[in-house]
C-alpha cells in the first residue's frame, strides 16, 4: 500500500556536510553564506587547457566546439582524502574518479556530524541516494586516451605519412602510453559511475539501498525525494541523501558554451535584471535524514524538518531546453500539498532558495511560477536568494547546496544574502519575494519555514518545504545533544600572562584579530572553540581572576592563576573506569587517528562490557602517550584497576582476565545509593546478605546482595529520601559472595604473571600502592575480588600523596566521584573521552585543560587537518603527450631548434600542469646534449643560423664559487659530497647571465628589459655540467630570445640607452609590525642562503600591503634580484602557515632604468606581494639606487611547496629536527604530507644522500612515496637512538621490504643497525630492531 | 501525575533559587539563564551525585512530601541524564498538590 504524500511523516535533517567552492566544510560554508563570500575564480591553471581557453574573437558569437568564451567558475580547492581512515589504499586514490572520493569524504563528514554511524541505528536499514550526472570524469578521460585516442593518433599519422613503418608506429604508441603509467586492470572498477553512492555504502558499511539518480540539475532534490519516500515507507531508518558534481571537463563546458548558457560577462547574477548566463561550479553535499520521531527518540540533533517534497516533469512542451512554468508550478504545489500547508498564506514561507542560475529565460520562468504558487498577498514578505551567486551552478549538486543553505538559515535563524543583485529582476515585483545583500536575523514568525527549488534540463522539477524544528517541551537532550559540534578543526585559544590585567589585554588583542603567542605566565586561560559565548564567559571569569587560588573548568573554558602542576610535587593520575550504566564513549576517531580498529562498545554481556571498558581505556592510554601526557601513577575503579595494571605493565599479557567469558559469578545485584558509606551501612544492619561493595564518593555508595533484599532496601532508602538505583549489570565482584568462584580468575592472573610495574598502581582495596612482591600481588588480586572498593578513601590518599590532576580514562561518572570527594580543594578532573562529542574534540579539551594547569602536551597528534592525514586527490585529466624519449621522433627535416616553436609551446603547456612543477624541481642529472663547442663564459660561437649565437659554460661550484651561497640543503661541516648540498644556480643569476651575454654579443646596446621569463628546471651545479646559452635575434634590432639549456627561457630587449622609469613609484606607507633583521632572515634560516647571497639587511611591512627591504649589493651575479625574491619568501613565511617554501617559476617582466648598482652599494626595494591562492605567491617590485629607480619587476610568480612551519624547521635545521614523530615503543612514524611531487622531492633532498637518491630515482614512481617515508622514518628512528645528533644524509639505509640495514655514510662512528618497517596507509613507521642483549 | 502538572511560576522560581544554591555563583559566570528546558547535566554541568544534594535541599525546603528519591525511581537512566529544571519544578508542584 503506497503512502500518499499527505500521510508522510516529517523527516528530520540530523547531519550535514558539504565541500563546495570556497568551503571545504560545513562551518566554512555557513560563514561564507552569512558574509556573502564570492568563491568564483578563474579556471585553475592545472585544469585549464590553453587551447580550449585560448579565447574567441567574438564572445557574443557561438564559438567552435573546441573553444569556450568563458574562463571563470566555482572550483574546489585541492583536497585530500583520509585514505587510512576510510580504508582506501593510498596508491589507488589516483585511479578513482574524484567525484567518488569527494562524495565519500562528504558522506563520512555528514555521518560524523550526525553523531557517528551508531547514531543512525541499524546499518542494515541505512540507505545512500546521491544525485549524480553521467558526465565524464578525469579518470575516464585517461581510459579514453588508452582505448581510443592513441590508436586514432596512430591511424592519422599513418594516413599523413604512409612511409612510416610498423616499428616506428609502435615506438610512438609506446611513447604515448608511457606517460599514462602502467595499466591496472583491477582499478577499472573505480571508473564505474554508480560507485559515487556504492563506495559510501561499502566504506561506511551501510546496507540499505545505495544508488545514484540523474535528473540533471534537479538530481539532488530528487535524491532527497527518494530518501523521504524510503523513510516514509519504512524501508530505511536513515538515508544519506545529496548530490555531487565534479569534473569541469571541457566537453561539459563545450555543451554549455554551445548552448550559450555561460555568462559572456563571466559573472553569475541570479535574480538580477542584468543576468546574462551562468557560471559552472562543483562540489558535493550530503544530508543525513531520519524520521522525526526516531530522531527525537534517539536524541539526535535536528537541524530542520522536511515537511514536503514534490516533483514533476514538464510533459510535452516546446523544448527540452527551455524551462516550463507549468511543470515547475506542479512540483511546488505537490510539495506544499504533501506538507499539508497553504502556500498562499501570508506567513507560509520566510525564504525561498531559488534554482535561479542567472539565465534570463530560466529566471523568468521560475519567478513566474513562484508568483503563481505563492501569490503576493498583502503583508506577505519573504526573502529569495540563490547560492549560485557565490559558488556557481553546481549542477547535480545544486539542489543540495541550496537545501543545506536553507537548513542552515532555519537552524541559525538568519536570512542570507545573494551577491551581484543590486538591480533585481523586475519580475520579482509580482511576487512576495525580495533579495537582500547582507545577512539579517530571521525574526518574528515561528516556525521558520523555507522552500528550495531545483529544476533540470529536460523539464524535471523538484521542490522541498523545510521547517524549523521546535522541540516538544519535554524533549530530553540525550546522547547526541544539540550543543555538540563535530568540528575537526576547532581552534583552541591559549593565553598566558603574569597578571590578570595582562590576560584581559591579550584577550582584547585576540578579539581584534591579532596573533598572540602563548608565553609562560602563571595566569592561564584556555578556550576550545572560541565562540562568542565562550569568549564572553572568559571575560566574566577574568573579572574574578585576581581572587587567590581561584580556578575554573566548565563550559570548555579553563582558567587558573595557580597552575596545579607548577606546584612542587604535584602529580598526575590516570584513573580507569569500571563498569557503569550508559557506557557510550566516542572514540572511533581516536582509533582511526592512531591507525587502530575502533574498540567495541558492546555491553550485552558482562564479559563484553569488561572488555569494551578496558579496550577503550587502553586506547585512551595510547592516545595520551602519543600526546606526551604521562601519569605519575594510575588507579582504577573496580575492574578499571585491571586496566590500570595492564597500562602500567604491572600485569603482563595483553589483557589478562579481561573478556572473561564464561567465568562464574554469584547471583547477586548491585544497588547504587545517593548517600555516604556510614548512612548506607547503618541502613542495611538488618539485611544479613547485603554488603557494601563500593564506597565511591561522599554522596555515592553501592550495595550488593540478593535481588529481593535490595528491592526492600531500595524502597526503604527512598522513603528516607535517599536516591536508590539498581545497576544494570551483576558480577558480585568486591564482595564475599565471590569467594566460591575465585579459582579461574586467579589462575588466569597467575598464568599471565604479575611484576612490579614502571608506574605506581594505587589499589582501592588496600588504599595503598601495589606491593612489589609477586606473591603479595597475587594475594591482592584475590582480595580485590572479595573486598569492597574503597575509591573515596583512595582519592583522599592519593591527594595526600600529591596527586592534583586526575585524568579520567573514560566518559562516564567516575570523574564526578573524584570531584565529590575532593570538594573545594585545588584539583583538576578531566575526562579523556566524552559520550557526546567526538574523541578528538575531547582530547583537545583535555590538552587545553592540562596546558592551563602547567603541562606541556604535544598537540600535533590531535592536529587532524586533512592536509596532514590525507592523500591528495588529483582532479586534472591526463594530457596526451609523448614521453620525452620520443619527442621529435618522426621529424625528418633538419629544423634548427627554435625557441618559440613547437617545443617551447609544449613546454609552456606542460609548465601549467602539475607535471611541470615536478620538472621545475626535479634535479636533472644529464647535461644538455649539444655538440662540443666549448668556451668559458658565453663567448660567441658559430650558431645554428645566421641570427643565433651559441655559447657554452661550465657550471660547477668550483667554477662559480658563489654558488656555495645558494645550496638548498644543510649538511655536516666538511661534508665531502657537494651534490648532497644541492647547489643550484639562482633564477636571477640565469637572468643576469642572459643580460650579460646579450650585452656582450651586441655591445652597442644595453639591456632594458627581460620579459616572459620561465624557469623550467633547476640548474643544479653538482656534479659539474656544461650548459648551452643560445641567443637568437629574429629581426635585426628586435628582441633577443634567450634559452639557457633546458632550464630557462626569456626574451631580452636591448636599446641604445636606458629609458627613464615612468609612472608612479611604489610608495610604502608607515611601517607596521616588527622589522626583520638578518639574524632572523638568515640566522633563523627563513632563507637558506649562504653569505654570498645574504644581501638583505632589513625587511619591514607597511600599511597598504607593501613590504620593503634594504639590500647590500653583493658581487654574485643576480644577487640583488635574488634578494628581492628572498624578501617575498620572508614575507610569505610571516603570513602563511602552510606551503611556506616558495621558488620562482616565472616572471612577466623586469625592466632596467639604469646600469647595475655597484658592488657594495645599498639599494632599496619595495614590493607589492599578493597571494593568489594556496599554491602561489606573486609580487611586483621596484628597486631603487639612491633616488633613481634601477629596476622594476612585474608578475614575479613563485610556486609554494607543501611545508608548514614545523616541516620548515626540518628543512632549515635537519640535524636537530625530524619529520617523523615518535610513537610508543621506539617506533617513529613518517606521515605522508605532500600534495605534489615537487614538495616531496624537496624533503627527499633533505633526507637522502647521493647513493640513496640514485636508488630513489630507480624506484617506480608509484612506490616512491612509501619508499621515501620508510627511509625518513628509519633515519629518524636511528637518529633518536644515537647520542650524537646526525644529519639525515650521514645515515645510509639499504635494503627492500620491511627489514632495512643502516650504516654510517661518511660517518664511521655509526654502528650497523637493523630497522623494521610497518607500512600504514598514509604513513610508514620504523623502529630499530632490538636484538638479544640490547634491551 | 507529574507529567500533566505544570508548575506555577512561584514553585518554578523557588526551584530555580534552590538550583542556584546548588550551582553557586558559577551560574552567573556561565551566563546561563535557568529556564524550564535548562538541562541539569548538559547546561548546568551537574552530575548524578549532585541530585543527592538537590534532593536534600528540596526536602529541607518542602518537607518529606517532596521526595526526589521516590520520584527518580520511576525514571530511566537517560531521563535522569536529561533531567530539566522544568521537570523538577513540575514534580514539586504535583507533590505539593498545587496547580
Amino acid at each position: 500500500m503506497p503512502v500518499t504524500e499527505a500521510e508522510r511523516e516529517p523527516v528530520a535533517v540530523v547531519g550535514m556536510a558539504v565541500m563546495l567552492p570556497g568551503a571545504p566544510d560545513l562551518d566554512t560554508y555557513w560563514h561564507n553564506l552569512r558574509t556573502g563570500y564570492d568563491a568564483i575564480t578563474d579556471v585553475p591553471a592545472d585544469r585549464r587547457d590553453p587551447h580550449f581557453h585560448a579565447g574567441v574573437p567574438d564572445p557574443t558569437a557561438t564559438p567552435p566546439p573546441d573553444r569556450t568564451y568563458c574562463h571563470r567558475g566555482g572550483f574546489l580547492a585541492p583536497f585530500t582524502i583520509d585514505a587510512a581512515g576510510l580504508g582506501i589504499v593510498p596508491n589507488a586514490v589516483d585511479t578513482v574518479e574524484p567525484d567518488q572520493l569527494l562524495s565519500l569524504r562528504v558522506a563520512a563528514a555528514a555521518v560524523a556530524d550526525a553523531g557517528g554511524a551508531r547514531a543512525l541505528g541499524d546499518r542494515n536499514r541505512v540507505g545512500v541516494i546521491l544525485g549524480r550526472g553521467g558526465y565524464i570524469g578525469p579518470r575516464m578521460v585517461g581510459l579514453e586516451h588508452r582505448v581510443r585516442t592513441v590508436r586514432t593518433v596512430l591511424r592519422v599519422l599513418a594516413e599523413l605519412s604512409p612511409g612510416l613503418g610498423a616499428a616506428e608506429l609502435e615506438v610512438v604508441r609506446a611513447a604515448l602510453l608511457e606517460p599514462l603509467g602502467p595499466v591496472r586492470p583491477e582499478s577499472m572498477i573505480n571508473l564505474v559511475p554508480n560507485l559515487a553512492a556504492s563506495r559510501i555504502a561499502n566504506r561506511l558499511d551501510l546496507r540499505g539501498p545505495a544508488y545514484t539518480v540523474d535528473a540533471a540539475c534537479a538530481s539532488s532534490l530528487l535524491a532527497v525525494d527518494q530518501a523521504v519516500g524510503e523513510l516514509a515507507a519504512n524501508r530505511c531508518d536513515a538515508v544519506l541523501a545529496g548530490g555531487v558534481y565534479h569534473g569541469h571537463d571541457d566537453t561539459f563546458w563545450a555543451v554549455f558554451s554551445q548552448l550559450r548558457a555561460l555568462s559572456p560577462s563571466q559573472r553569475i547574477r541570479p535574480l538580477s535584471a542584468t543576468a546574462d548566463g551562468l557560471l559552472i561550479g562543483e562540489g558535493a553535499g550530503v544530508v543525513v535524514l531520519r524520521r522525526l520521531a526516531d530522531a527525537q527518540r534517539d536524541g539526535n540533533r535536528v537541524y530542520a524538518v522536511i515537511r514536503g517534497v514534490g516533483s514533476a516533469s514538464d510533459g510535452r512542451t516546446q523544448s527540452l531546453f527551455n524551462p516550463d512554468t507549468a511543470g515547475q508550478r506542479t512540483a511546488l504545489l505537490r510539495a506544499w500539498s504533501a506538507a499539508g500547508l497553504d502556500p498562499t498564506a501570508p506567513d507560509a514561507v520566510g525564504m525561498v532558495e531559488a534554482h535561479s542560475t542567472g539565465t534570463p529565460v530560466g529566471d523568468a520562468a521560475e519567478l513566474t511560477a513562484l508568483a503563481e504558487v505563492f501569490g503576493a498577498p498583502p503583508g506577505a514578505c519573504a526573502v529569495i536568494g540563490s547560492v549560485k551567486s557565490m559558488i556557481g551552478h553546481t549542477m547535480p549538486a545544486a539542489g543540495i547546496a541550496g537545501l543545506v543553505k536553507a537548513v542552515l538559515a532555519i537552524h541559525h535563524g538568519v536570512l542570507l544574502p545573494t551577491l551581484h543583485c543590486a538591480d533585481p529582476n523586475p519580475l520579482l515585483e509580482r511576487t512576495r519575494f525580495h533579495t537582500i545583500d547582507t545577512a539579517k536575523p530571521w525574526e518574528g514568525v515561528e516556525p521558520r519555514r523555507a522552500a528550495v527549488n531545483a529544476f533540470g534540463f529536460g523539464g524535471i522539477n523538484a521542490h522541498v518545504v523545510l521547517e524549523q524544528h521546535v522541540p516538544p517541551r519535554r524533549a530530553a537532550p540525550a546522547r547526541v545533544a544539540g550543543a555538540v559540534r563535530v568540528d575537526t578543526s576547532e581552534p583552541v585559544l591559549r593565553l598566558a600572562a603574569d597578571d590578570p590585567a595582562e590576560l584581559t589585554r591579550l584577550l582584547d588583542a585576540v578579539e581584534r584579530g591579532e596573533r598572540v603567542a602563548p608565553t609562560g605566565g602563571r595566569f592561564r586561560l584556555g578556550l576550545v572553540g572560541p565562540t562568542e559565548r565562550r569568549i564572553s564567559l572568559a571575560r566574566r571569569l577574568l573579572t574574578r581572576a585576581g581572587r587567590p587560588g581561584w580556578s575554573w573548568g566548565t563550559g570548555d573554558v579553563w582558567f587558573t592563576g595557580t597552575p596545579l602542576l607548577r606546584e612542587p610535587g604535584a602529580k598526575t593520575a590516570f584513573v580507569y573506569p569500571g563498569l557503569e550504566a550508559g557506557f557510550a564513549p566516542k572514540v572511533d576517531d581516536i582509533a582511526a587517528l592512531l591507525g587502530e580498529t575502533a574498540p567495541s562498545t558492546d555491553t550485552a554481556t558482562v564479559a563484553r562490557h569488561v572488555a569494551a571498558v578496558a579496550d577503550v581505556g587502553m586506547l585512551l592510554h595510547r592516545a595520551l602517550t602519543a600526546l606526551g601526557v604521562r601519569p605519575d601513577g594510575v588507579a582504577g575503579h573496580s575492574i578499571g584497576e585491571w586496566t590500570a595494571a595492564v597500562a602500567s605493565d604491572t600485569r603482563a599479557g595483553a589483557r589478562p582476565v579481561i573478556g572473561l567469558d564464561g567465568f562464574p559469578m554469584p547471583e547477586v545485584d548491585y544497588l547504587a545509593l545517593g548517600c555516604s558509606i556510614d548512612d548506607a551501612t547503618a541502613g542495611i544492619a538488618d539485611e544479613p546478605h547485603v554488603v557494601v561493595s563500593h564506597d565511591n564518593a561522599p554522596r555515592q555508595t553501592v550495595l550488593c546482595g540478593p535481588r529481593a533484599a535490595l528491592g526492600r532496601l531500595a524502597t526503604r532508602f527512598r522513603a528516607a529520601g535517599v536516591i536508590a538505583r539498581p545497576l544494570p549489570f551483576a558480577t558480585g565482584f568486591h564482595t564475599p559472595m565471590m569467594r566460591p568462584y575465585l579459582a579461574p580468575y586467579l589462575t588466569a592472573i597467575a598464568e599471565a604473571g604479575t611484576r612490579p610495574g614502571a608506574l605506581p598502581v594505587w589499589s582501592a582495596t588496600t588504599v595503598d600502592r601495589y606491593p612489589d612482591d609477586p606473591a603479595a600481588l597475587l594475594a591482592l588480586a584475590e582480595d580485590f575480588l572479595v573486598r569492597p572498593v574503597r575509591f573515596r578513601e583512595l582519592v583522599e590518599r592519593m591527594y595526600a600523596e600529591g596527586y592534583r590532576v586526575f585524568v579520567h580514562m573514560g566518559a562516564g561518572q567516575l570523574g564526578s566521584f573524584v570531584a565529590d570527594t575532593l570538594g573545594d580543594r585545588p584539583h583538576l578532573v578531566i575526562n579523556a573521552a566524552s559520550a557526546t562529542r567526538p574523541g578528538i574534540a575531547q582530547l583537545r579539551r583535555l590538552t587545553t585543560a592540562l596546558w592551563v594547569h602547567g603541562a606541556h602536551p604535544d598537540e600535533s597528534v590531535v592536529d587532524v587537518s586533512p592536509a596532514r592525514s590525507g592523500v591528495p586527490v588529483r582532479v586534472s585529466a591526463p594530457v596526451l603527450t609523448v614521453a620525452e624519449s620520443a619527442r621529435g621522433l618522426l621529424d625528418r627535416r633538419a629544423v634548427p631548434a627554435a625557441p618559440g616553436g613547437v617545443a617551447a609551446e609544449l613546454s609552456a603547456l606542460v609548465a601549467e600542469t602539475e607535471g611541470a612543477v615536478r620538472a621545475v624541481v626535479a634535479a636533472t642529472t644529464a647535461p644538455p646534449a649539444v655538440a662540443a663547442v666549448t668556451g668559458t663564459g658565453t663567448g660567441a660561437a658559430a650558431g645554428a643560423g645566421p641570427d643565433a649565437r651559441v655559447g657554452r659554460t661550465r657550471v660547477s661550484v668550483r667554477d662559480m664559487p658563489y654558488l656555495r651561497g645558494h645550496r638548498f640543503f644543510r649538511q655536516r661541516p666538511d661534508w665531502p659530497d657537494e651534490s648532497d648540498y644541492r647547489p643550484v644556480v639562482p633564477a636571477t643569476t640565469l637572468v643576469e647571465w642572459a643580460r650579460q651575454a646579450a650585452e656582450r654579443e651586441w655591445p652597442a646596446e644595453v639591456v632594458i628589459a627581460v620579459r616572459d621569463i620561465r624557469f623550467t628546471r633547476w640548474l643544479v651545479a653538482a656534479p659539474a655540467r656544461e650548459v648551452e646559452i643560445r641567443l637568437e635575434r629574429a629581426v635585426a634590432g628586435g628582441s633577443i630570445s634567450v634559452r639557457i639549456g633546458e632550464f630557462a627561457t626569456m626574451s631580452v630587449e636591448v636599446a641604445a640607452s636606458y629609458p627613464r622609469a615612468t609612472g608612479s613609484p611604489l610608495e610604502p606607507g608607515p611601517v607596521v609590525g616588527q622589522v626583520l633583521t638578518p639574524s632572523t632572515i638568515y640566522g633563523g634560516r627563513q632563507m637558506f642562503h649562504g653569505p654570498r647571497f645574504q644581501g638583505l639587511t632589513g625587511i619591514a611591512s607597511h600599511d597598504g600591503g607593501l613590504a620593503s627591504g634594504r639590500v647590500t649589493v653583493l658581487p654574485a651575479p643576480g644577487a640583488v634580484l635574488d634578494n628581492v625574491g628572498q624578501l617575498l619568501g620572508c614575507w610569505l613565511q610571516t603570513r602563511a602557515d602552510r606551503r611556506v617554501l616558495a621558488f620562482p617559476v616565472r616572471v612577466a617582466a623586469i625592466t632596467f632604468h639604469g646600469p647595475p648598482p655597484p658592488v657594495g652599494a645599498e639599494v632599496d626595494c619595495v614590493v607589492r606581494p599578493r597571494v593568489p591562492d594556496d599554491t602561489a605567491v606573486e609580487m611586483d617590485a621596484e628597486v631603487r639606487h639612491g633616488d633613481r629607480v634601477w629596476a622594476r619587476i612585474t608578475g614575479w610568480h613563485d610556486i609554494r611547496l607543501d611545508c608548514d612551519h614545523a616541516d620548515h624547521a626540518v628543512y632549515a635545521f635537519p640535524r636537530d629536527n625530524a619529520l617523523s614523530r615518535p610513537l610508543a615503543d621506539g617506533w617513529w612514524s613518517a606521515q605522508d604530507r605532500w600534495t605534489t611531487v615537487a614538495s616531496r622531492d624537496v624533503f627527499a633532498g633533505v633526507y637522502l644522500n647521493a647513493p640513496e637518491r640514485a636508488e630513489y630515482a630507480e624506484v617506480p614512481p608509484r612506490e616512491r612515496r612509501t619508499w621515501l617515508l620508510g627511509r625518513i622514518a628509519a633515519k629518524d628512528a636511528v637518529r633518536d637512538l644515537l647520542p650524537d645528533r646526525l644529519f639525515p644524509a650521514q645515515i645510509r639505509v639499504t635494503g627492500d621490504g620491511d627489514r632495512l640495514l643502516v650504516r654510517g655514510h661518511h660517518t664511521p662512528s655509526l654502528p650497523r643497525l637493523r630497522v623494521e618497517l610497518a607500512r600504514g596507509a598514509a604513513a610508514v613507521s620504523a623502529r630499530v630492531e632490538r636484538t638479544t642483549g640490547d634491551v | 501525575m507529574s507529567d500533566t502538572t505544570t508548575a506555577p511560576d512561584s514553585v518554578f522560581d523557588e526551584v530555580v533559587d534552590l538550583i542556584g544554591a546548588l550551582v553557586g555563583d558559577d551560574l552567573a559566570l556561565l551566563g546561563v539563564e535557568v529556564r524550564r528546558d535548562t538541562a541539569f547535566h548538559e547546561d548546568l554541568g551537574l552530575e548524578s551525585v549532585d541530585l543527592v544534594t538537590l534532593g536534600g535541599l528540596l526536602a529541607d525546603r518542602y518537607g518529606p512530601r517532596v521526595n526526589l528519591a521516590e520520584h527518580l525511581a520511576e525514571f530511566e537512566l537517560d531521563d535522569v541524564i536529561g533531567l530539566t529544571v522544568g521537570r523538577i519544578a513540575d514534580y514539586v508542584a504535583a507533590a505539593l498538590g498545587e496547580r
